[in-house]
C-alpha cells in the first residue's frame, strides 16, 4: 500500500516535501527533483558536466563513506538529466534517511566540482555508449570544447535554488519527520534575486547518422503543457498508438510491414510540458524520408478504422501500465527507459507531478478518467497527434 | 462477530506455508508463492533446454520459436492487454521463459493464455520469413552489454557457452518441421516449471496449475551432454567498451557470492557499469563492464591491490541483488522458477546463504577472479 502526501508546512522558500508512504519496502528513496529553467544549448552542456561530477566532493561528505551508506541498501547514488529536471537520487535504509537528506542537501548547496573530475568528464562522456533508443529519445550532440568550471559553478547556482527543489522520500518513513529535518537544515536557504534566463533559443545540434543498420524514423508531435486539461484523452491516444503488441504501431509497422522490431509511442517531458513522439527503428531499405511519409500515412488509417475493441485494448494497456506496473509506460523521466513501478520511479514519480503540474499523481483516478473517454474522442485526439506531426530521421551509417 | 472472523483469517492465513512446490506424475515442477500484498500475479512458465542445447548449427532456433509462439496470431495479446494483463517471453541459456502479468482475481486468465502457448503449433514457411524479417532487426539493435557477455561466454566456453539470441545466418535455415521439434524438446512436460506468486491461494492456485501441466507427456529425448569448462581468454565483441567474466561454478558456491559481490562493488566505484549474472546451476559467468570506448574496467580491476576496502559493501549488494528480486510477485515467480527448472531442489536461500558466510579472503578471491589472468575477456571492436 503505498500513501502519498505533500506536506504543507514547508517554508514559503522550498516547495513542499514529498512523502511516499510504503511500509513493505525494505530501504528509503531520497530525491531532490530540482526544476530546470530554459537552457541555451552550451548551458546544456555544461547541465551535462554538472551532473557529472556533482557529487564527486561535497562539503563535509565523503564519496566513498556515501557509497557506503547507500551500498549498505544495496543502492547507490544516481543523478540523472532530463529536459525539464535534474534528478539526485539515492537509496539508503530507513536509519539512513537523514544522513542522505544531509548529503543530497549538500549536494544541492555546496558542490565544489574539483576541475579533475571536469576534465574527466570532459574526457569519458564523447566516448560513453548509448543505446540506439537513447540515441532516437535524445539526439542532441555534445561539444564540450569551450566549457570551462567557472560557467558550471554559475549555471549550478542559477539551477540549484531553493524555489526549484521538491524533495521527495519513498518508503517505511515518518510523516513528518523528512520534512522537518529538511527546513530545519534550510532555514538559511533564501530565494533571493531570481537569475536571468538564457534568451538564446538557438536548438543544440543534433547527430545526422547512427551507427550500425538501423535508422530511426520518428513523427513528432505538438507540445502540450504539463497541466493541460486534456492529458488523460493525449495518454490513452498514446498508449492506443504505441504501447502494447494490440497498438497502431505494433500492429502496422511491425506485424503488416515488417518494418521494425521496436515502435513505441511516448510523451517525452519538455520545458514546458510534454511532447509525443512516435518512434521506430528500422532497418528497412526504404529511404527513412519516404518511410516517415508512409508511417505516418497508414497510422492515420489505422485510427481511422479503430473500433470499441481499440478503446478497451488501450484502456486495459492504461491501467496495466499505472496500475499494476506493466513496464510499457510511455512517460520517460530517464535517458533511456520508461518510468517503472519500483519504489525509486514511484517516490519520483509523485514529486514530479506536482512540480510538473501542479496536481497529485493519481494514477487511479487517472484510468477512472480514462473510462470517460469515447472512441470519436479517442480518435480524434489521435489523429489530431498525428495530422501536425513532423517526421524526424536519422539515418543509419551502414 | 468481526473479530472473530478477522482472527480466523488470520489463523488461516498463519497455517499456509510460505509457499509450496509440487512434483506432477510426468515430473513437471509447480511453485506457488503467495504474496498477498502485491498488486498482480506474476505466472511464469520456464521451459528447461535441457533436450535442446544451442549448437552452431541451430543456433537461435529457440529464439526463433519464442517468437513464433509468443506472438502466435495476435489475438491472444489483444484479449490480454483489454483486460490489463501482459504476456512477455525471452530465452535464455537454460530455459525459455514466459511471464503473464494479471491481476488479483486472473489467475486463470493467465493459465488460459499459457495453455493456448503449450499447444503443439504448426508453422509455414512464410510466418518464418515474416518473423525473420524483424529478428533483423532485433539482432541490428541488441545491446552493447549483451554483445560483450557473449563475447565473453565464447571466451570461457566456446560453442558451449552461444548465446540465446542467434544469428540471423543460423536462424533463417530453420524449417517449419525442425522448430516442431524444437518446441516438442523444449516443452516436454519433465523440463517444465510453472511459478506462481501474488495474491493468490496456495492450494487453489496449485491445483490450477495442476490441471495445465498434469495431462502433458514426459520427454523422451536423450538429454544433452554438452558440458560447460571455463576456460580464462579473450575474445572481440561485435560491440562497444569491454566486460571482464568471473568464471564461476554453480549459483549457490563460495565463488559465485564472491564474484558477484566483487562486481557489485567495483561496479559501484566506476560510474555506468553494468553487472550480469543467470543464475545458473551449471558453470557460468559474472560479468562486469562497461560500455564506453574509455572503459578502464580491466585496468582498474587489474590495478586493485587489494578490494578489501569494498568487502562490506560488495556483501551487501549482492545480498540486496537476490533480496530484491524476492520482494516482487515477477522476481520471485522468475527466480524460483528459473532455478526448480534446473532442478527441483533449488532454491534462492542457497546463494543467500553463501553471501552471508562469505569471509573476506573468499571476497578477496571474488575480485581477483576478474582478473586479466583468470577473467574471459571481450573487447568490443567497433
Amino acid at each position: 500500500m503505498i500513501l502519498a502526501a505533500a506536506l504543507l508546512f514547508a517554508t514559503p522558500d522550498l516547495p513542499p516535501v514529498t512523502e511516499v508512504v510504503d511500509s513493505r519496502a525494505s530501504f528509503v528513496s531520497v530525491q531532490a527533483v530540482v526544476k530546470l529553467p530554459h537552457l541555451s544549448a552550451y548551458e546544456r552542456e555544461e547541465a551535462q558536466l554538472m551532473a557529472e561530477t556533482m557529487t564527486d566532493q561535497v562539503e563535509g561528505y565523503s564519496r566513498v563513506e556515501m557509497r557506503n551508506l547507500a551500498g549498505r541498501a544495496g543502492d547507490s547514488v544516481r543523478v540523472m538529466l532530463m529536459p525539464d529536471e535534474l534528478r539526485i537520487q539515492m537509496g539508503v535504509l530507513p536509519v539512513d534517511m537523514k544522513s542522505a537528506i544531509g548529503y543530497i542537501d549538500q549536494v544541492l548547496r555546496n558542490a565544489e566540482f574539483p576541475e579533475d573530475s571536469i576534465k574527466k568528464a570532459i574526457g569519458e562522456i564523447p566516448y560513453r555508449r548509448k543505446s540506439l533508443w537513447s540515441w532516437a529519445l535524445q539526439p542532441a550532440k555534445v561539444d564540450f570544447r569551450g566549457v570551462h568550471r567557472a560557467d558550471i559553478v554559475d549555471l549550478y547556482h542559477k539551477i540549484c535554488r531553493p524555489e526549484n527543489v521538491w524533495l521527495a522520500v519513498g518508503g517505511s518513513v515518518k510523516p513528518g519527520e523528512a520534512d522537518q529535518y529538511w527546513t530545519d537544515k534550510n532555514a538559511d536557504w533564501k530565494v533571493g534575486r531570481p537569475p536571468t534566463p538564457s534568451l538564446d533559443r538557438t536548438p543544440a545540434a543534433e547527430i545526422t547518422s547512427l551507427p550500425g543498420r538501423e535508422a530511426t524514423v520518428e513523427l513528432r508531435g505538438k507540445e502540450i503543457v504539463g497541466n493541460d486539461p486534456s492529458m488523460p484523452t493525449q495518454l490513452l491516444a498514446i498508449i492506443a498508438l504505441g504501447s502494447g503488441k494490440g497498438s497502431a504501431m505494433f500492429q502496422v509497422l511491425r506485424e503488416a510491414q515488417g518494418w521494425s522490431y521496436r515502435q513505441e509511442a511516448v510523451l517525452w517531458p519538455t520545458e514546458a510540458g510534454f511532447v509525443p513522439r512516435l518512434i521506430m527503428a528500422s532497418g528497412d531499405k526504404t529511404p527513412p524520408a519516404e518511410l516517415a511519409k508512409s508511417m505516418k500515412q497508414q497510422l492515420i488509417d489505422a485510427v481511422n478504422a479503430w473500433t470499441d475493441a481499440d478503446l478497451n485494448r488501450a484502456r486495459g494497456m492504461a491501467e496495466g501500465i499505472l496500475t499494476r506496473g506493466l513496464e510499457m509506460s510511455p512517460l520517460y523521466f530517464n535517458p533511456g527507459w520508461p518510468i517503472e513501478t519500483n519504489l525509486h520511479d514511484q517516490t519520483f514519480l509523485h514529486a514530479y507531478w506536482r512540480m510538473k503540474t501542479g496536481l497529485d499523481w493519481d494514477a487511479k483516478k487517472l484510468v477512472g478518467e480514462m473510462t470517460l473517454i469515447g472512441l470519436a474522442e479517442l480518435k480524434e485526439t489521435a489523429l489530431g497527434i498525428l495530422s501536425v506531426s513532423i517526421p524526424h530521421v536519422i539515418p543509419a551509417q551502414g | 462477530m468481526l473479530p472473530l472472523i478477522a482472527t480466523l483469517a488470520l489463523l488461516q492465513a498463519q497455517d499456509q506455508p510460505p509457499r509450496l512446490r509440487t512434483i506432477l506424475e510426468n515430473n513437471s515442477v509447480i511453485l506457488v508463492e503467495p504474496m498477498p500484498a502485491e498488486p498482480v500475479i506474476s505466472v511464469q512458465l520456464f521451459a528447461s533446454a535441457k533436450y535442446v542445447p544451442e549448437t552452431e548449427g541451430t543456433h537461435g532456433f529457440r529464439h526463433l520459436l519464442e517468437h513464433l509462439i509468443a506472438r502466435g496470431d495476435g489475438s491472444l495479446d489483444r484479449s490480454l492487454e483489454t483486460q490489463a494483463c501482459f504476456l512477455d517471453a525471452q530465452t535464455l541459456r537454460d530455459a525459455m521463459q514466459i511471464e503473464v502479468t494479471v491481476g488479483r482475481d486472473q489467475l486463470q486468465v493467465a493459465l488460459d493464455a499459457l495453455k493456448n502457448i503449450l499447444k503443439t503449433p504448426h508453422f509455414t514457411q512464410t510466418r518464418i520469413d515474416k518473423e525473420m524479417r524483424v529478428m533483423r532487426d532485433e539482432l541490428a539493435m541488441v545491446d552493447d552489454s549483451l554483445l560483450l557477455s557473449g563475447g565473453a561466454w565464447k571466451a570461457a566456453y566456446g560453442d558451449a557457452g552461444l548465446d540465446p539470441l542467434g544469428t540471423f545466418d543460423s536462424m533463417y535455415r530453420a524449417t517449419p518441421e525442425q522448430l516442431e521439434d524444437v518446441f516438442a524438446r523444449q516443452f516436454a512436460g519433465d523440463g517444465l516449471v510453472l511459478a506462481i506468486a501474488g495474491p493468490v491461494d496456495i492450494d487453489k492456485a496449485t491445483n490450477m496449475a495442476k490441471a495445465l501441466l498434469g495431462p502433458l507427456p514426459k520427454g523422451h529425448f536423450p538429454k544433452s551432454t554438452v558440458e560447460r569448462v571455463g576456460k580464462p581468454g579473450r575474445a572481440d565483441a561485435d560491440g562497444f567498451g569491454e566486460c571482464r567474466g568471473a568464471i564461476v561454478p554453480a549459483f549457490d558456491s563460495p565463488q559465485t557470492a564472491a564474484a558477484l559481490a566483487a562486481a557489485l562493488a567495483v561496479g559501484s566505484e566506476l560510474s555506468g557499469c553494468f553487472v550480469t549474472y543467470t543464475p545458473t546451476t551449471r558453470p557460468g559467468l559474472v560479468i562486469l563492464g562497461r560500455t564506453s570506448s574509455t572503459s578502464g574496467v580491466g585496468s582498474y580491476i587489474d590495478s586493485l591491490e587489494s578490494g578489501s576496502f569494498l568487502y562490506e559493501r560488495g556483501k551487501t549488494m549482492a545480498k540486496e541483488w537476490v533480496m530484491r528480486q524476492l520482494r516482487s510477485a515477477s522476481g520471485v515467480a522468475y527466480f524460483r522458477g528459473l532455478l526448480l527448472c534446473q532442478g527441483d531442489t533449488y532454491k534462492p536461500e542457497d546463494m543467500l546463504r553463501q553471501i552471508d558466510a562469505m569471509t573476506p579472503k573468499e571476497f578477496e578471491e571474488g575480485v581477483k577472479a576478474f582478473k586479466a589472468d583468470r577473467a574471459a575477456i571481450a573487447v568490443g571492436t567497433r
